[in-house]
């Protein structure tokens, strides 16, 4: 029912959409109930902040924009070319998922779009202004979960907060809100020594939401997860992220968590890489986690996406 | 139903009290570490009354000669008559006095270089050589130079103590740095931090264990700094009693003051312990 709408008319779609669903959240918020109300609400909330995002200053501009982004890792006696040519605009408040064979270079675009390597030829933008340094408005979460040892596990989290200069006091309200979303209760004051592999991923999902950064840029996150922890990890990072409007490029091996929390999909080549293909994901937001995944539109999707992603594994280890 | 409910009810009762084979583990766990400890020290102070005694007994039995080797209960006297009289307290102060200065002196010194230098290849690369160099240079060879600039009082013996922590410690301390893992450093640019966020709150503490690898290294350093320094001369001091006694055939008194900085060596190190125990409590 309400999608977002992306493409070239995006923003204007959206601005009437907006318009449209306010209108009838006022219209009915009285009789309806609860339900329904929370659901339209949400969708509300999100496609206001995506028009918020459209009209501050950057009127139109994509949330993200690479212009035909080239990467060479050069070393001494060779320059290995692993990004070819990648050009693509994201709306903000998309979810993108990017798959494709390991080693195809996945990780190096996702660090360009985060400003921690720069490109060696073309372009990439963040809220229309080309990425220099990393900034301050994005949430990156590795592959590794990289927790800093000497801190506790809620000083984790509270990192990005406490550089912020966010007081003591509602840094410590913030990490209890996420310790308990992400059933970590009471695993606050542990070293990250003491936690197990998946705790400490969820810590690291933690700290990352901890400052509501604009852009979410994710590594296979919830790689690390068992298959249980990371259905109810997916649940929740969902149910948080719906009602932010943040937009979120998310690098993926599984297939299925990429069509059930996306809205869009990327397939990239095998090295160096290229994008193959960009497909939007034909279901609706709010979104059930755990019901997207049966249905024929996911079966669709899935099926198209593994169609090409397969051909290019087989070439990658060829 | 009743049944099922009072079965529940056992069940639960069970579990909320305390867990029997947890309790037990904790209880074995205190015992196997207090066992542990028993043995170590009971160990290390039979070793020690064993040597004492046995050195008791070669020299009683003139097996060796008391004028080279003195004995235990001749170093406990002097040792006793000195903490009677009082007669050593002001060496013993301004020998401790020079260490830790020395001490800290060189270790704020060498901590910052040390990081400093970490934090530019290129300054790095630069120094490299010169740091290596003048840190396997024979610091003592440069007792005498300092004496001839800083006189017999306290500053010259602290200059040696300060130019040997000095660069184990920045060695240390640059070494700790430049080994931060680099996915710490990618967070915490991720996160937002600034470069002084990043010295601060990444650099500054995962050098951590290896600056007091250094500073461990630095206490031992200074200590023997400012004694070798007092041997050479000084006006006052324990490395000055002991080169005085030592030319006066005190053999007695030289052991005395040996176990006197013995004690002392074991406090700073003691100290040094507790320190880092306290700063790397997530190990
Ligand atoms: N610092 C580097 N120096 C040289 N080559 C590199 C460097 N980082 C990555 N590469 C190479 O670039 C290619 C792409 O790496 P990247 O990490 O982006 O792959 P990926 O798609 O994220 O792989 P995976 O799915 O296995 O994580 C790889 O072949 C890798 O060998
Ligand atoms: N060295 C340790 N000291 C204290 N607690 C620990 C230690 N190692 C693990 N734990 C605790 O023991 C529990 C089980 O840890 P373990 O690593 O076996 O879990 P796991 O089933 O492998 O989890 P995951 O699927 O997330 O890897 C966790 O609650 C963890 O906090
Ligand atoms: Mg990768
Ligand atoms: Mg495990």
């Amino acid at each position: 029912m309400l999608t977002t709408i992306p493409g070239p008319c995006y923003a204007q779609l959206n601005e009437r959409l907006v318009a449209s669903i306010e209108e009838s959240v006022t219209a009915v918020s009285s009789p309806i109930s609860p339900g329904t109300h929370d659901s339209l609400d949400v969708a509300a909330k999100r496609l206001r902040a995506l028009s918020a995002a459209h009209s501050s200053g950057s009127q139109g501009k994509p949330a993200i924009r690479l212009d035909g982004v080239t990467h060479y890792f050069v070393s001494q006696n060779q320059a290995a070319r692993v990004v070819d040519d990648i050009s693509f605009e994201m709306p903000a408040g998309q979810f993108l998922a990017i798959v494709g064979p390991s080693g195809c270079g996945k990780t190096t675009v996702l660090n360009m779009i985060a400003g921690l390597v720069s490109p060696s030829v073309g372009h990439v933008w963040r809220n229309g202004s080309p990425v220099a340094e990393t900034g301050r408005d994005i949430g990156y979460m590795l592959a590794r979960d990289s927790l800093l040892p000497w801190r506790t596990a809620q000083a984790n989290i509270e990192m990005g907060l406490e550089v912020r200069d966010v007081p003591r006091a509602s840094r410590r309200v913030t990490a209890e809100r996420l310790l308990n979303a992400l059933s970590l209760r009471g695993l606050g004051e542990l070293y990250p020594s003491q936690l197990s592999q998946g705790m400490r991923q969820r810590v690291a999902l933690a700290r990352t939401l901890a400052y509501e950064p604009a852009f979410l840029l994710m590594d296979e996150p919830f790689a690390a997860l068992d298959a249980q922890t990371r259905l109810m990890v997916q649940a929740e990072f969902i149910r948080v992220w719906e009602g932010t409007g943040t937009s979120v490029v998310f690098v993926t091996h599984d297939l299925e968590e990429a069509v059930v929390l996306a809205d869009r999909v990327m397939v990239f080549s095998a090295r160096p890489a290229r994008i193959l293909l960009d497909i939007m994901v034909p279901l609706t937001r709010p979104r059930s986690v755990e019901s997207a995944r049966y249905g024929e539109e996911f079966d669709r999707t899935h099926r198209e996406i593994w169609r090409h992603l397969r051909d290019e594994v087989v070439r990658a280890s060829a | 139903m009743k049944p099922r409910r009072a079965d529940q009810l056992s069940a639960e009762s069970h579990r909320a009290a305390v867990d029997p084979v947890s309790a037990q583990l904790v209880s074995r766990l205190a015992r196997e570490r207090s066992r542990f400890r028993l043995i170590v020290h009971v160990s290390q102070i039979s070793i020690l009354v064993v040597c004492l005694l046995l050195w008791q007994w070669l020299i009683d039995a003139g097996i060796g000669m008391a004028f080279f080797f003195s004995r235990p209960s001749d170093i406990g006297k002097f040792l006793y008559e000195a903490v009677l009289t009082g007669s050593l307290w002001a060496d013993t102060a301004v020998t401790l006095g020079a260490t830790l200065i020395g001490f800290v002196v060189g270790s704020v010194l060498g901590i910052g270089v040390g990081l400093i230098v970490a934090r530019s290849p290129t300054l790095d690369a630069i120094l490299d050589p010169y740091l290596g160099i003048l840190n396997s240079l024979p610091r003592i060879a440069l007792a005498p130079l300092f004496l001839l600039w800083f006189g017999l009082g306290i500053s010259s013996k602290i200059a040696l103590s300060i130019s040997l922590v000095f660069f184990v410690v920045a060695i240390n301390a640059r070494a700790g740095a430049i080994g931060v893992p680099s996915d710490y450093i990618t967070v915490a640019r991720t996160l937002g931090a600034s470069e002084w966020q990043r010295f601060v709150k990444i650099v500054v503490p995962g050098s951590v264990p290896s600056i007091f690898a250094g500073l461990r290294l630095g206490v031992v350093y200074s200590l023997l700094g400012v004694v070798t320094g007092e041997m050479i001369a000084a006006k006052a001091g324990l490395g000055v009693q002991l080169t005085f006694l030592a030319g006066t055939f005190q053999i007695a008194g030289v052991f005395g003051i040996l176990v006197i900085l013995a004690i002392i060596a074991v406090v700073l190190n003691w100290l040094m312990a507790v320190a880092e125990s306290r700063l790397l409590r997530w190990r």
